[in-house]
Protein backbone atom coordinates (compact mmCIF):
# COMPACT_ATOMS: atom_id res chain seq x y z
CA UNK A 1 0.00 0.00 0.00
CA UNK A 2 1.90 3.35 -1.57
CA UNK A 3 0.88 6.10 0.31
CA UNK A 4 -0.12 8.15 -2.26
CA UNK A 5 -2.57 4.90 -3.53
CA UNK A 6 -6.16 5.38 -3.23
CA UNK A 7 -5.91 2.51 -1.52
CA UNK A 8 -3.51 4.54 1.19
CA UNK A 9 -6.19 6.92 1.22
CA UNK A 10 -8.95 4.46 1.45
CA UNK A 11 -7.55 3.11 4.66
CA UNK A 12 -6.98 6.47 6.44
CA UNK A 13 -9.98 6.85 5.42
CA UNK A 14 -12.13 3.88 7.28
CA UNK A 15 -9.26 4.72 10.73
CA UNK A 16 -10.53 8.18 10.77
CA UNK A 17 -14.22 7.46 10.70
CA UNK A 18 -13.47 4.83 13.47
CA UNK A 19 -11.40 7.22 15.18
CA UNK A 20 -14.13 9.86 15.48
CA UNK A 21 -16.32 7.78 17.37
CA UNK A 22 -14.05 6.42 20.25
CA UNK A 23 -12.57 8.07 23.06
CA UNK A 24 -9.05 9.87 23.49
CA UNK A 25 -7.44 6.44 25.24
CA UNK A 26 -8.81 3.97 22.54
CA UNK A 27 -7.99 6.09 19.71
CA UNK A 28 -4.54 5.68 20.76
CA UNK A 29 -5.13 2.05 21.09
CA UNK A 30 -7.25 2.28 17.17
CA UNK A 31 -4.25 4.32 15.79
CA UNK A 32 -1.54 1.51 17.04
CA UNK A 33 -3.41 -1.38 15.37
CA UNK A 34 -4.37 0.68 12.12
CA UNK A 35 -0.22 1.54 12.53
CA UNK A 36 0.49 -2.33 12.77
CA UNK A 37 -2.10 -3.26 10.01
CA UNK A 38 -0.32 -0.98 7.34
CA UNK A 39 2.67 -2.12 8.14
CA UNK A 40 1.72 -6.17 7.72
CA UNK A 41 0.14 -5.24 3.92
CA UNK A 42 3.54 -4.37 3.32
CA UNK A 43 5.16 -6.99 5.30
CA UNK A 44 3.95 -9.21 8.00
CA UNK A 45 8.12 -9.83 8.54
CA UNK A 46 8.49 -5.84 8.77
CA UNK A 47 5.66 -5.92 11.62
CA UNK A 48 7.47 -8.57 13.56
CA UNK A 49 10.78 -6.41 13.65
CA UNK A 50 9.45 -3.41 14.56
CA UNK A 51 7.32 -5.22 17.44
CA UNK A 52 10.72 -6.56 18.52
CA UNK A 53 12.32 -3.14 18.45
CA UNK A 54 9.63 -1.54 20.29
CA UNK A 55 9.75 -4.39 23.52
CA UNK A 56 13.11 -4.16 23.50
CA UNK A 57 13.92 -0.41 23.28
CA UNK A 58 10.71 0.15 25.82
CA UNK A 59 12.39 -2.22 28.39
CA UNK A 60 15.80 -0.79 27.99
CA UNK A 61 14.40 3.17 28.48
CA UNK A 62 12.42 2.10 32.00
CA UNK A 63 15.54 0.35 32.63
CA UNK A 64 17.89 3.80 31.96
CA UNK A 65 15.23 5.37 34.23
CA UNK A 66 15.11 2.71 37.29
CA UNK A 67 18.80 2.32 37.40
CA UNK A 68 20.03 6.19 37.39
CA UNK A 69 22.11 7.33 36.18
CA UNK A 70 21.64 4.00 33.79
CA UNK A 71 24.60 4.79 31.61
CA UNK A 72 25.24 0.90 31.36
CA UNK A 73 21.93 0.11 29.97
CA UNK A 74 22.18 3.70 27.81
CA UNK A 75 24.87 1.97 26.07
CA UNK A 76 23.24 -0.88 25.59
CA UNK A 77 20.38 0.60 24.12
CA UNK A 78 22.91 2.58 21.51
CA UNK A 79 24.79 -1.42 20.82
CA UNK A 80 21.07 -3.08 20.31
CA UNK A 81 20.17 -0.37 17.89
CA UNK A 82 23.16 0.36 16.00
CA UNK A 83 23.00 -3.44 15.39
CA UNK A 84 20.47 -3.80 14.17
CA UNK A 85 20.70 -1.18 11.78
CA UNK A 86 23.91 -1.76 10.78
CA UNK A 87 22.73 -5.85 10.20
CA UNK A 88 20.20 -4.76 8.00
CA UNK A 89 22.07 -2.36 6.60
CA UNK A 90 24.94 -4.11 5.59
CA UNK A 91 22.99 -7.57 4.79
CA UNK A 92 21.03 -5.07 2.20
CA UNK A 93 24.14 -3.66 0.37
CA UNK A 94 26.90 -6.24 0.98
CA UNK A 95 24.74 -9.25 0.43
CA UNK A 96 23.66 -8.57 -3.13
CA UNK A 97 27.34 -7.27 -3.97
CA UNK A 98 29.11 -10.65 -2.53
CA UNK A 99 26.53 -12.71 -4.59
CA UNK A 100 27.04 -10.15 -7.77
CA UNK A 101 30.72 -11.26 -6.75
CA UNK A 102 30.65 -14.61 -6.64
CA UNK A 103 28.50 -14.93 -9.53
CA UNK A 104 31.18 -13.35 -11.65
CA UNK A 105 33.73 -15.61 -10.74
CA UNK A 106 31.65 -18.41 -12.64
CA UNK A 107 29.97 -20.06 -9.37
CA UNK A 108 26.32 -20.43 -9.42
CA UNK A 109 24.76 -20.82 -5.88
CA UNK A 110 21.19 -20.56 -4.37
CA UNK A 111 20.32 -17.18 -3.48
CA UNK A 112 17.06 -17.71 -1.77
CA UNK A 113 18.05 -18.42 1.50
CA UNK A 114 20.24 -15.30 1.95
CA UNK A 115 18.12 -12.45 0.76
CA UNK A 116 17.83 -10.39 3.98
CA UNK A 117 15.31 -7.84 3.18
CA UNK A 118 15.54 -4.39 4.68
CA UNK A 119 12.71 -3.52 6.43
CA UNK A 120 10.87 -0.37 5.24
CA UNK A 121 10.91 2.78 7.72
CA UNK A 122 13.44 0.65 10.16
CA UNK A 123 16.32 3.99 9.64
CA UNK A 124 13.54 6.44 10.53
CA UNK A 125 11.90 4.24 13.66
CA UNK A 126 15.67 3.46 15.00
CA UNK A 127 16.26 7.16 15.21
CA UNK A 128 13.94 7.78 17.08
CA UNK A 129 14.06 4.79 19.25
CA UNK A 130 17.76 6.47 20.15
CA UNK A 131 16.58 9.48 21.02
CA UNK A 132 13.93 8.35 22.91
CA UNK A 133 16.71 6.48 24.88
CA UNK A 134 18.98 9.26 25.31
CA UNK A 135 16.77 11.76 26.54
CA UNK A 136 15.23 9.33 28.88
CA UNK A 137 18.99 9.10 30.33
CA UNK A 138 19.42 12.86 30.37
CA UNK A 139 16.13 12.93 32.47
CA UNK A 140 14.36 14.64 29.60
CA UNK A 141 11.61 12.80 29.43
CA UNK A 142 10.14 9.91 31.59
CA UNK A 143 10.66 6.38 30.08
CA UNK A 144 6.82 6.53 30.59
CA UNK A 145 4.28 3.50 32.03
CA UNK A 146 1.89 3.50 28.52
CA UNK A 147 3.66 0.99 26.80
CA UNK A 148 0.81 1.42 23.69
CA UNK A 149 2.22 4.93 23.33
CA UNK A 150 5.53 3.62 23.22
CA UNK A 151 4.66 1.76 20.34
CA UNK A 152 2.81 4.41 18.65
CA UNK A 153 5.58 6.66 18.74
CA UNK A 154 7.52 4.38 16.59
CA UNK A 155 4.57 3.12 14.86
CA UNK A 156 2.48 5.56 13.74
CA UNK A 157 1.35 4.80 10.35
CA UNK A 158 1.88 8.29 8.57
CA UNK A 159 5.30 8.49 9.47
CA UNK A 160 5.96 5.02 9.57
CA UNK A 161 7.22 4.61 6.47
CA UNK A 162 10.06 7.65 6.05
CA UNK A 163 9.39 9.66 8.85
CA UNK A 164 8.98 13.03 9.67
CA UNK A 165 11.91 11.48 12.13
CA UNK A 166 9.85 13.10 15.46
CA UNK A 167 11.41 13.05 19.16
CA UNK A 168 9.46 11.56 22.03
CA UNK A 169 10.13 14.68 23.67
CA UNK A 170 7.20 16.38 21.34
CA UNK A 171 5.21 13.15 20.29
CA UNK A 172 4.38 11.13 23.47
CA UNK A 173 2.70 14.15 25.10
CA UNK A 174 0.22 14.51 21.90
CA UNK A 175 -0.52 11.00 22.60
CA UNK A 176 -1.60 12.15 25.88
CA UNK A 177 -4.03 15.00 25.50
CA UNK A 178 -7.18 15.48 23.64
CA UNK A 179 -6.84 16.35 19.69
CA UNK A 180 -8.43 19.44 18.49
CA UNK A 181 -9.46 18.82 15.10
CA UNK A 182 -11.15 22.30 13.89
CA UNK A 183 -11.49 23.61 10.98
CA UNK A 184 -8.60 25.59 10.00
CA UNK A 185 -6.11 22.57 10.67
CA UNK A 186 -8.74 20.08 9.07
CA UNK A 187 -7.98 23.15 5.80
CA UNK A 188 -4.03 23.28 6.57
CA UNK A 189 -4.33 19.16 6.24
CA UNK A 190 -6.43 19.03 3.21
CA UNK A 191 -4.44 21.82 1.20
CA UNK A 192 -0.98 19.96 2.61
CA UNK A 193 -1.95 16.79 1.12
CA UNK A 194 -3.10 18.34 -2.24
CA UNK A 195 0.53 20.56 -2.51
CA UNK A 196 2.17 16.89 -1.59
CA UNK A 197 -0.51 14.82 -4.39
CA UNK A 198 1.13 17.92 -6.90
CA UNK A 199 4.94 17.89 -5.96
CA UNK A 200 5.02 14.05 -5.74
CA UNK A 201 2.35 13.27 -9.42
CA UNK A 202 2.66 15.69 -11.29
CA UNK A 203 6.12 17.06 -10.84
CA UNK A 204 8.43 13.87 -9.12
CA UNK A 205 7.47 11.47 -10.79
CA UNK A 206 7.42 13.28 -14.16
CA UNK A 207 10.99 14.06 -13.97
CA UNK A 208 12.25 10.72 -12.16
CA UNK A 209 10.59 8.65 -15.45
CA UNK A 210 11.85 11.22 -17.56
CA UNK A 211 15.78 10.69 -16.55
CA UNK A 212 16.86 8.07 -18.99
CA UNK A 213 18.29 4.86 -17.71
CA UNK A 214 21.44 5.05 -19.75
CA UNK A 215 22.79 8.11 -17.53
CA UNK A 216 23.53 5.97 -15.13
CA UNK A 217 25.34 3.06 -17.00
CA UNK A 218 27.45 5.67 -19.80
CA UNK A 219 27.03 9.12 -18.57
CA UNK A 220 29.86 9.60 -21.55
CA UNK A 221 26.81 9.24 -24.12
CA UNK A 222 25.58 12.51 -22.83
CA UNK A 223 26.71 16.09 -23.98
CA UNK A 224 27.76 18.54 -20.96
CA UNK A 225 23.88 20.60 -21.20
CA UNK A 226 21.98 16.60 -20.72
CA UNK A 227 23.93 15.50 -18.19
CA UNK A 228 23.33 19.28 -16.33
CA UNK A 229 19.78 19.37 -17.12
CA UNK A 230 19.45 15.46 -16.06
CA UNK A 231 21.43 15.50 -13.09
CA UNK A 232 19.43 18.85 -12.02
CA UNK A 233 16.13 16.97 -12.95
CA UNK A 234 17.18 14.24 -10.56
CA UNK A 235 17.68 16.84 -7.66
CA UNK A 236 14.54 18.10 -8.17
CA UNK A 237 12.86 15.20 -8.73
CA UNK A 238 14.21 14.07 -5.45
CA UNK A 239 13.17 16.97 -3.45
CA UNK A 240 9.79 16.51 -4.63
CA UNK A 241 9.48 13.39 -4.52
CA UNK A 242 10.36 13.34 -0.57
CA UNK A 243 8.61 17.28 0.02
CA UNK A 244 5.49 15.56 -1.93
CA UNK A 245 5.59 12.21 0.39
CA UNK A 246 6.01 14.24 3.90
CA UNK A 247 2.93 17.05 2.92
CA UNK A 248 0.97 14.36 2.43
CA UNK A 249 1.35 12.44 5.08
CA UNK A 250 1.44 15.40 7.37
CA UNK A 251 -1.84 16.21 5.80
CA UNK A 252 -3.14 12.98 6.92
CA UNK A 253 -2.28 12.97 10.00
CA UNK A 254 -3.54 16.30 11.18
CA UNK A 255 -7.06 14.80 10.13
CA UNK A 256 -6.32 12.92 13.85
CA UNK A 257 -5.35 16.01 15.26
CA UNK A 258 -1.66 15.34 15.46
CA UNK A 259 0.93 17.68 13.72
CA UNK A 260 3.63 15.99 12.18
CA UNK A 261 6.90 17.94 12.04
CA UNK A 262 8.07 19.86 8.75
CA UNK A 263 10.76 18.29 6.37
CA UNK A 264 11.82 20.94 4.10
CA UNK A 265 11.91 24.84 3.93
CA UNK A 266 12.46 24.98 0.31
CA UNK A 267 16.04 23.92 0.44
CA UNK A 268 16.96 25.34 -3.77
CA UNK A 269 17.13 28.39 -2.22
CA UNK A 270 20.11 27.94 0.53
CA UNK A 271 22.49 30.73 0.25
CA UNK A 272 25.05 28.26 2.05
CA UNK A 273 25.59 25.28 3.09
CA UNK A 274 24.49 26.13 6.18
CA UNK A 275 21.53 27.05 5.24
CA UNK A 276 20.88 23.81 3.00
CA UNK A 277 21.38 21.98 5.95
CA UNK A 278 18.42 23.95 7.90
CA UNK A 279 16.25 23.27 5.03
CA UNK A 280 16.66 19.97 3.84
CA UNK A 281 15.35 17.13 5.37
CA UNK A 282 15.20 18.71 8.68
CA UNK A 283 13.77 16.24 10.93
CA UNK A 284 17.35 14.52 10.03
CA UNK A 285 19.32 17.46 10.06
CA UNK A 286 18.22 18.25 13.74
CA UNK A 287 18.48 14.46 15.00
CA UNK A 288 22.20 14.64 13.74
CA UNK A 289 22.73 17.82 15.13
CA UNK A 290 21.29 17.16 18.84
CA UNK A 291 22.86 13.61 18.84
CA UNK A 292 25.80 13.60 16.53
CA UNK A 293 27.46 17.14 15.87
CA UNK A 294 26.38 18.84 19.21
CA UNK A 295 27.98 16.53 21.76
CA UNK A 296 31.21 15.82 19.57
CA UNK A 297 31.92 19.80 18.91
CA UNK A 298 30.72 20.77 22.52
CA UNK A 299 33.61 18.08 23.80
CA UNK A 300 36.12 19.98 21.82
CA UNK A 301 35.23 23.22 22.62
CA UNK A 302 35.55 22.70 26.29
CA UNK A 303 38.79 21.65 26.14
CA UNK A 304 39.98 24.14 23.40
CA UNK A 305 37.37 27.32 23.26
CA UNK A 306 39.23 28.77 20.01
CA UNK A 307 36.76 29.59 17.10
CA UNK A 308 39.89 29.20 14.95
CA UNK A 309 41.04 25.65 16.31
CA UNK A 310 40.85 22.97 13.09
CA UNK A 311 39.90 20.35 14.96
CA UNK A 312 37.14 22.27 16.37
CA UNK A 313 35.94 23.63 12.81
CA UNK A 314 36.61 20.49 10.55
CA UNK A 315 35.85 16.98 12.92
CA UNK A 316 32.22 18.03 13.87
CA UNK A 317 30.98 18.25 10.30
CA UNK A 318 33.05 15.78 8.89
CA UNK A 319 31.59 13.11 11.13
CA UNK A 320 28.14 14.02 10.99
CA UNK A 321 27.95 14.14 6.87
CA UNK A 322 29.53 10.93 7.14
CA UNK A 323 27.27 9.49 9.87
CA UNK A 324 24.57 11.03 7.19
CA UNK A 325 26.27 9.08 4.10
CA UNK A 326 26.00 5.95 6.95
CA UNK A 327 22.71 6.24 7.53
CA UNK A 328 21.38 6.55 3.93
CA UNK A 329 23.72 3.88 2.61
CA UNK A 330 26.76 1.77 3.57
CA UNK A 331 27.63 2.16 0.06
CA UNK A 332 30.79 3.74 -0.71
CA UNK A 333 28.86 6.47 -3.00
CA UNK A 334 26.53 7.62 0.07
CA UNK A 335 29.95 7.51 2.16
CA UNK A 336 31.60 10.22 -0.28
CA UNK A 337 28.44 12.01 -0.54
CA UNK A 338 28.89 12.58 2.68
CA UNK A 339 32.19 13.11 3.37
CA UNK A 340 32.24 15.84 0.33
CA UNK A 341 29.12 17.46 2.34
CA UNK A 342 30.95 17.54 5.32
CA UNK A 343 33.88 18.77 3.58
CA UNK A 344 32.02 21.76 1.76
CA UNK A 345 30.66 22.61 5.51
CA UNK A 346 33.97 22.83 6.96
CA UNK A 347 35.32 24.92 3.38
CA UNK A 348 32.00 27.66 4.27
CA UNK A 349 33.23 28.03 8.13
CA UNK A 350 37.04 28.57 6.81
CA UNK A 351 35.85 31.15 4.44
CA UNK A 352 34.48 33.11 7.02
CA UNK A 353 37.06 32.96 9.92
CA UNK A 354 38.11 36.15 10.98
CA UNK A 355 35.66 38.59 8.87
CA UNK A 356 32.89 40.45 10.85
CA UNK A 357 29.47 38.15 10.14
CA UNK A 358 26.66 39.45 7.59
CA UNK A 359 23.35 37.35 7.96
CA UNK A 360 22.91 35.73 4.22
CA UNK A 361 19.74 37.15 4.23
CA UNK A 362 21.30 41.23 4.25
CA UNK A 363 24.18 40.57 1.67
CA UNK A 364 23.27 42.41 -1.95
CA UNK A 365 20.97 40.38 -4.08
CA UNK A 366 23.71 39.51 -6.87
CA UNK A 367 25.24 37.85 -4.21
CA UNK A 368 22.56 36.05 -2.44
CA UNK A 369 22.28 34.82 -6.43
CA UNK A 370 25.36 33.56 -6.90
CA UNK A 371 24.89 32.05 -2.88
CA UNK A 372 22.21 30.21 -4.26
CA UNK A 373 23.74 29.01 -7.48
CA UNK A 374 27.36 28.32 -5.97
CA UNK A 375 25.29 25.86 -3.15
CA UNK A 376 22.80 24.38 -5.00
CA UNK A 377 26.03 23.38 -7.76
CA UNK A 378 27.94 21.55 -4.82
CA UNK A 379 25.16 20.38 -3.43
CA UNK A 380 24.35 18.28 -6.96
CA UNK A 381 28.02 17.29 -7.26
CA UNK A 382 27.88 15.60 -4.44
CA UNK A 383 24.84 14.15 -5.32
CA UNK A 384 26.15 12.31 -8.84
CA UNK A 385 28.05 10.22 -6.22
CA UNK A 386 25.15 9.41 -3.89
CA UNK A 387 22.67 8.28 -7.47
CA UNK A 388 25.72 6.60 -9.61
CA UNK A 389 28.17 3.95 -8.75
CA UNK A 390 31.71 5.66 -7.74
CA UNK A 391 33.51 5.03 -11.28
CA UNK A 392 30.02 6.45 -12.77
CA UNK A 393 30.62 9.18 -11.13
CA UNK A 394 33.84 9.69 -11.91
CA UNK A 395 32.71 9.35 -15.56
CA UNK A 396 30.09 11.71 -15.06
CA UNK A 397 32.20 14.83 -14.04
CA UNK A 398 34.80 13.66 -16.63
CA UNK A 399 32.49 13.90 -19.84
CA UNK A 400 30.39 17.11 -18.38
CA UNK A 401 33.82 19.12 -19.46
CA UNK A 402 34.30 16.96 -22.22
CA UNK A 403 31.43 16.29 -24.29
CA UNK A 404 30.66 19.58 -24.89
CA UNK A 405 28.46 19.36 -28.28
CA UNK A 406 25.34 21.14 -28.61
CA UNK A 407 22.34 19.00 -27.68
CA UNK A 408 19.22 20.32 -25.79
CA UNK A 409 18.14 17.98 -23.64
CA UNK A 410 14.18 16.74 -23.35
CA UNK A 411 12.12 19.67 -23.00
CA UNK A 412 9.92 17.98 -20.38
CA UNK A 413 12.85 18.85 -18.03
CA UNK A 414 12.08 22.39 -18.26
CA UNK A 415 8.19 22.14 -18.13
CA UNK A 416 8.40 20.13 -14.42
CA UNK A 417 11.17 22.08 -13.07
CA UNK A 418 9.30 25.43 -13.68
CA UNK A 419 5.99 24.35 -12.07
CA UNK A 420 8.50 23.23 -8.78
CA UNK A 421 10.43 26.58 -8.84
CA UNK A 422 6.96 28.23 -9.01
CA UNK A 423 5.20 26.87 -6.07
CA UNK A 424 8.63 27.06 -4.04
CA UNK A 425 8.80 30.61 -5.34
CA UNK A 426 4.98 31.27 -3.84
CA UNK A 427 5.62 29.66 -0.89
CA UNK A 428 9.09 31.45 -0.26
CA UNK A 429 8.20 34.91 -0.67
CA UNK A 430 4.54 34.61 1.03
CA UNK A 431 6.96 33.39 3.89
CA UNK A 432 4.28 30.26 4.52
CA UNK A 433 4.01 26.75 2.55
CA UNK A 434 0.47 27.38 3.12
CA UNK A 435 0.28 30.59 1.31
CA UNK A 436 -2.38 29.64 -0.49
CA UNK A 437 -4.93 29.81 2.00
CA UNK A 438 -4.56 33.13 2.49
CA UNK A 439 -5.68 33.91 -1.73
CA UNK A 440 -9.22 35.05 -2.32
CA UNK A 441 -11.93 32.11 -2.68
CA UNK A 442 -11.78 32.09 -6.01
CA UNK A 443 -8.43 31.86 -6.76
CA UNK A 444 -7.82 28.99 -4.35
CA UNK A 445 -11.18 27.13 -6.23
CA UNK A 446 -9.33 27.92 -9.53
CA UNK A 447 -6.11 26.75 -7.73
CA UNK A 448 -8.25 23.73 -6.30
CA UNK A 449 -9.67 22.77 -9.77
CA UNK A 450 -6.05 22.63 -12.17
CA UNK A 451 -4.72 20.85 -9.34
CA UNK A 452 -6.85 17.89 -8.79
CA UNK A 453 -6.94 18.23 -13.03
CA UNK A 454 -3.38 17.48 -13.42
CA UNK A 455 -3.30 15.00 -10.49
CA UNK A 456 -6.02 13.03 -11.73
CA UNK A 457 -4.01 13.43 -15.47
CA UNK A 458 -0.79 12.37 -14.49
CA UNK A 459 -2.09 9.71 -12.28
CA UNK A 460 -3.40 7.36 -15.49
CA UNK A 461 0.07 6.53 -16.40
CA UNK A 462 -0.09 3.58 -13.99
CA UNK A 463 0.96 1.90 -11.31
CA UNK A 464 2.19 4.89 -8.97
CA UNK A 465 6.33 5.10 -8.56
CA UNK A 466 7.64 4.23 -4.66
CA UNK A 467 8.67 7.06 -2.55
CA UNK A 468 12.49 7.18 -3.18
CA UNK A 469 13.12 7.71 0.67
CA UNK A 470 11.06 4.76 1.52
CA UNK A 471 14.36 2.78 0.20
CA UNK A 472 16.47 3.99 3.18
CA UNK B 1 23.29 37.44 38.59
CA UNK B 2 20.33 39.40 37.43
CA UNK B 3 18.45 39.12 34.82
CA UNK B 4 19.74 42.49 33.08
CA UNK B 5 23.51 41.24 33.82
CA UNK B 6 23.25 37.92 31.93
CA UNK B 7 21.58 39.18 28.41
CA UNK B 8 24.66 41.98 28.72
CA UNK B 9 27.32 39.13 29.05
CA UNK B 10 25.52 37.32 26.18
CA UNK B 11 25.45 40.72 24.02
CA UNK B 12 28.66 41.32 24.50
CA UNK B 13 30.18 37.93 23.64
CA UNK B 14 27.99 37.37 20.56
CA UNK B 15 29.18 40.62 19.23
CA UNK B 16 32.73 40.27 19.92
CA UNK B 17 33.13 36.54 19.31
CA UNK B 18 30.30 35.76 16.87
CA UNK B 19 29.29 38.34 14.58
CA UNK B 20 33.11 40.27 15.12
CA UNK B 21 31.52 43.45 15.27
CA UNK B 22 31.48 44.98 18.71
CA UNK B 23 29.67 48.11 17.63
CA UNK B 24 26.87 45.72 16.12
CA UNK B 25 23.32 47.11 17.28
CA UNK B 26 22.29 43.29 18.62
CA UNK B 27 18.73 43.56 20.10
CA UNK B 28 17.51 41.51 22.94
CA UNK B 29 14.71 40.25 20.30
CA UNK B 30 16.54 39.96 16.77
CA UNK B 31 16.33 36.25 15.78
CA UNK B 32 19.85 35.33 15.48
CA UNK B 33 19.36 31.46 14.48
CA UNK B 34 16.53 31.90 11.90
CA UNK B 35 18.18 35.50 10.48
CA UNK B 36 21.53 33.88 10.28
CA UNK B 37 23.59 35.15 12.62
CA UNK B 38 24.09 32.51 14.77
CA UNK B 39 24.40 28.89 13.43
CA UNK B 40 24.99 25.67 15.21
CA UNK B 41 28.68 25.90 15.51
CA UNK B 42 28.89 29.57 17.06
CA UNK B 43 25.58 27.73 19.36
CA UNK B 44 28.26 25.88 20.90
CA UNK B 45 30.57 28.18 21.49
CA UNK B 46 27.35 30.12 23.02
CA UNK B 47 26.75 27.08 25.06
CA UNK B 48 30.18 26.66 26.41
CA UNK B 49 30.56 30.26 27.37
CA UNK B 50 27.03 29.90 29.45
CA UNK B 51 28.70 26.78 30.98
CA UNK B 52 31.82 28.41 32.11
CA UNK B 53 30.94 31.96 32.86
CA UNK B 54 27.19 31.61 34.32
CA UNK B 55 27.51 28.31 35.53
CA UNK B 56 24.65 26.78 33.70
CA UNK B 57 24.58 23.72 31.48
CA UNK B 58 21.35 23.57 28.89
CA UNK B 59 20.82 20.85 26.87
CA UNK B 60 22.00 20.04 23.27
CA UNK B 61 18.28 19.41 22.67
CA UNK B 62 17.55 22.63 23.43
CA UNK B 63 19.98 24.41 21.27
CA UNK B 64 16.72 24.73 19.18
CA UNK B 65 15.45 27.93 17.76
CA UNK B 66 12.36 27.91 19.76
CA UNK B 67 14.63 28.36 23.17
CA UNK B 68 17.77 30.05 21.61
CA UNK B 69 16.56 32.27 18.89
CA UNK B 70 17.10 35.79 20.89
CA UNK B 71 18.56 37.24 23.74
CA UNK B 72 15.57 37.00 25.37
CA UNK B 73 14.71 33.73 24.74
CA UNK B 74 18.47 32.62 25.66
CA UNK B 75 17.95 34.49 29.20
CA UNK B 76 14.59 33.17 29.86
CA UNK B 77 16.13 29.52 29.27
CA UNK B 78 19.19 30.53 31.86
CA UNK B 79 16.99 31.77 34.28
CA UNK B 80 14.81 29.01 33.99
CA UNK B 81 18.59 26.70 35.62
CA UNK B 82 18.91 29.09 37.95
CA UNK B 83 15.42 29.22 39.68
Amino acid sequence: MNVQSLEFFGFAAVVLALYYVLPMKKQNYLLLIASYVFYITLSYYFAIILLLMTLGNYLLGRKIEKEKPGRKWLLVGIGFNLMVFCFFKSAHFFVPEILSFISRLGLHIQTGSLKIILPIGLSFYILQALSYLIDVYREQIPAGNEPANFALYLAYFPKLTAGPIERAQTFLPKLSKQRVVDNKLLSRSFTLIIIGLVRKIVIADTLMQAVPAGLFKNPSDFSTMELVAWVTALLVGIYNDFCGYTNIVRGISGFFGIELSRNFNHPLFSRNFTEFWNRWHITLSLWLRDYVYFPISRALVRRNPSRNNPVNIALPPIVTMLASGIWHSFSPGFITWGALMGLFLVAERSLSLGRPLVPPGKKPPLRQFLGIIVTVSLAITAGIFAFFTIPNALQFLKSLFSNTAWVLPDSRVFLMIIPSLVVDIIQYRGKNELVFLTYPLFIRALLLTVALTAIFLFSQGGIPAPFVYQGF
Amino acid sequence: MTENEIKEKLKTYICIEIIKNKDYPLTDDETMMSGGLVDSFSLVHIAVFIEKEIGVKIPDTDLSVEKMDTINLMTERIMQELK
